[in-house]
């Protein structure tokens, strides 16, 4: 290379490497996503929870029929072409029932997942950071909290104060924050080891600062695999309440109130409690097995053998 | 030991002081009172009725009184089982106010009952079906979960590890009236619902124990298989100990150690399982007693129903630490 051509020298006049021969940095979730891929049985299930999800915000949509619309000529109808699972006792169509019992107990679900995992985070994240005496008592207020039967509080709650949805979700997420507060916390006490949270805290980062950016992001991994076990936990507390006629309040159904209606008349109707108890058993089933697959994806060493 | 034992049971008192706060307020927090759903009573009826359950004292001292009330003040262990002539024999007898000195109340609905009474004559039978599930959840799960070890990643630990987990998807108020159908209406073998001879139990409790049989199984497996894979079983192995020995003798403590802590939210979760199972079955427990009286509004069988879950459990609970630390010694240090 002669002394003039350096002159010249642009930007397009250097190598250019072919962009594929670049070693990319594979990231912990992308790893996980493709762990996920392998593991037939948890992608399955995803699959299967996707399309119930959609299946029950689309379906009451494209559905000829309405949640309430009652035909009384045409009640208790068995499964047939025009009604694909059959009438209940009121004459209304049962598939339709289904998905929007489904939209109730998904959101449910999710919600109060939501309102746990908030208070369950912050919770575990402040008392595993403090540590000591602030930690010590924080965690034995968890272990005699653990201690109580919540079902029973959460009775008594929609009992004194009437049943709503918004009551309801708040309840359960109220006492489903437990095992999440733990989690984080044994997760926030092994990241306090860390250099980087050294540094933050030579640099004079305040502590809501050092939770808020750096550990939260850090337990995002066990706190989303114990968030998708817990949906199923509290889809099957709601379904608890509403079999006991303590959940939702009507006309709103969800799928325990369904399988409610059903176990009612399944002596003459057995259809009207095995369809919606199938949708319930199988969203329950894939929530689980994604959460057994999200656990073994993002945590190879802790996986279940 | 002793030392671990009291300051445990210490650590009781403030706690149900707590719920019983709670609880006395919540309900009286609650609009209405209990007799204002009672249609066609007269305005003076009412006051009365209110004079007479002291329901017109400030809020503080009928909370000083309730607390004082329910304050156990003796133990008489010999009035547990009291001689019932129509049987001709003992009999458990579960009436707080002679045991413990423990007075809820009357009832404000069932009239003329006290909520000890009601206690008294449910709860055996709750208490009953809760055994009964529990030896069946342990039955058959701990057997499950040690064969699933045994051969791990074969077809021995894939069948039952799979009927498990749709054990714990099918839950108790989809299983229930799934077996009342299948064995009480179309097979006709038992009766579809109520109390009254003996095979009565069978449905509500393998529903109950069923559900927790799932997750004792998978427990007792991981264990197992944490225990198996250490260097004290490779030792066994290697010394020639039979394999039988080394699954009885060595590991089974151990690999039980998750089922015996599982066994505190078991009982409480058998406990809620039980308003299902006796809603479905028609069975005249606890339970039961406890969704009507919620239904109801009667706030003394509310409270008192609350309190003695909560004491049943947390005591629960309190054996289950004890014995946790007696096989796992490295705890009591924690």
């Amino acid at each position: 290379m002669s002394l003039e051509s350096m002159k010249t020298l642009s930007p397009q006049d250097l190598p250019v490497i072919p962009i594929e021969k670049i070693e990319e940095g594979s990231s912990l979730w992308k790893d996980a996503w493709h762990r996920l891929r392998k593991n037939h049985l948890a992608f399955a299930s995803l699959i299967l929870f996707i399309f119930m999800t959609v299946f029950c915000i689309i379906g009451p949509l494209l559905s000829p029929y309405s949640n309430e619309q009652q035909e009384l000529a045409y009640n208790a109808q068995s499964p047939n072409t025009e009604h694909w699972l059959g009438t209940d006792t009121l004459g209304r169509d049962q598939l339709t029932r289904i998905m929007y019992g489904g939209r109730v107990s998904l959101g449910v679900g999710f919600l109060a997942t939501a309102v746990s995992l908030i208070i369950g985070v912050v919770y575990g994240a402040v008392s595993g950071y403090l540590g000591g005496k602030t930690d010590a008592f924080m965690m034995r207020f968890v272990d005699i909290l653990y201690a109580l039967p919540f079902t029973i509080f959460v009775i008594l709650l929609m009992v004194i104060f009437g049943r709503s949805v918004i009551l309801l979700f708040v309840a359960i997420g109220a006492v489903e924050w437990l095992t999440m507060a733990r989690i984080v916390r044994g997760q926030v006490l092994s990241l306090n080891q860390q250099e980087y949270i050294e540094a933050a805290v030579s640099l004079g980062h305040s502590n809501s600062r050092i939770v808020l950016r750096h550990l939260i992001p850090n337990v995002l991994g066990p706190v989303i695999v114990y968030a998708t076990l817990t949906v199923p936990a509290v889809m099957l507390l709601e379904a608890v309440l509403s079999f006991l006629g303590l959940g939702v309040p009507p006309p709103m159904s969800s799928w325990g109130v369904l399988i409610k209606e059903g176990a009612d008349s399944m002596t003459v109707f057995p259809w009207l409690l095995i369809a919606p108890a199938a949708f319930f058993s199988a969203t329950l089933f894939s929530l689980n097995f994604l959460g057994d697959g999200l656990r073994d994806a993002l945590d190879p060493k802790s996986s279940k053998d | 030991m002793f030392k671990f034992i009291l300051i445990r049971f210490l650590q009781v008192i403030p706690v149900l002081l707590a719920i019983a706060t709670m609880t006395f307020f919540m309900v009286h927090a609650a609009p209405g009172g209990p007799f204002s759903q009672e249609r066609n009573v007269r305005p003076e009826i009412l006051e009365k009725m209110n004079e007479h359950y002291g329901l017109n004292d400030p809020v503080y001292v009928q909370y000083w009184n309730y607390l004082v009330k329910i304050c156990p003040k003796k133990f008489n262990p010999f009035k547990l089982f009291v001689y019932d002539k129509s049987e001709g024999r003992r009999v458990f007898n579960f009436d707080l106010k002679e045991v413990f000195g423990i007075d809820f109340g009357p009832s404000y609905k069932y009239e003329g009952r006290t909520v000890n009474e009601l206690i008294a004559e449910s709860f055996p039978v709750s208490m009953k079906l809760g055994i009964v599930a529990l030896t069946i959840a342990l039955f058959l799960g701990v057997p499950a979960g040690i064969i699933a070890s045994i051969g791990k990643n074969t077809a021995l630990d894939y069948v039952p590890m799979s009927v498990a987990m749709v054990g714990i998807c099918l839950p108790t108020f989809v299983m229930g009236p799934i077996l009342a159908l299948t064995f009480g209406l179309w097979l006709g073998w038992v009766n579809v619902s109520g109390w009254f001879t003996w095979s009565d139990i069978i449905l509500p409790s393998l529903t109950l124990g069923l559900y927790y049989a799932a997750y004792v199984a998978r427990l007792t497996r991981g264990g197992m298989l944490e225990i198996l894979s250490q260097d004290f079983i490779r030792t066994a192995r290697a010394k020639g100990v039979p394999e039988s020995k080394i699954i009885f003798k060595h590991s089974l403590k151990g690999g039980l150690l998750p089922v015996v802590s599982f066994m505190g939210p078991a009982l409480a979760g058998m406990i809620s399982g039980s308003f299902v199972i006796e809603t479905i079955f028609q069975i005249p427990g606890l339970g039961r007693h406890f969704i009507n009286s919620a239904f109801n509004r009667d706030y003394t069988m509310v409270l008192g129903t609350v309190l003695f879950y909560a004491t049943f459990i947390i005591i629960m609970n309190l054996l289950v630490d004890v014995v946790q630390v007696i096989m796992n010694p490295k705890l009591k240090y924690e």
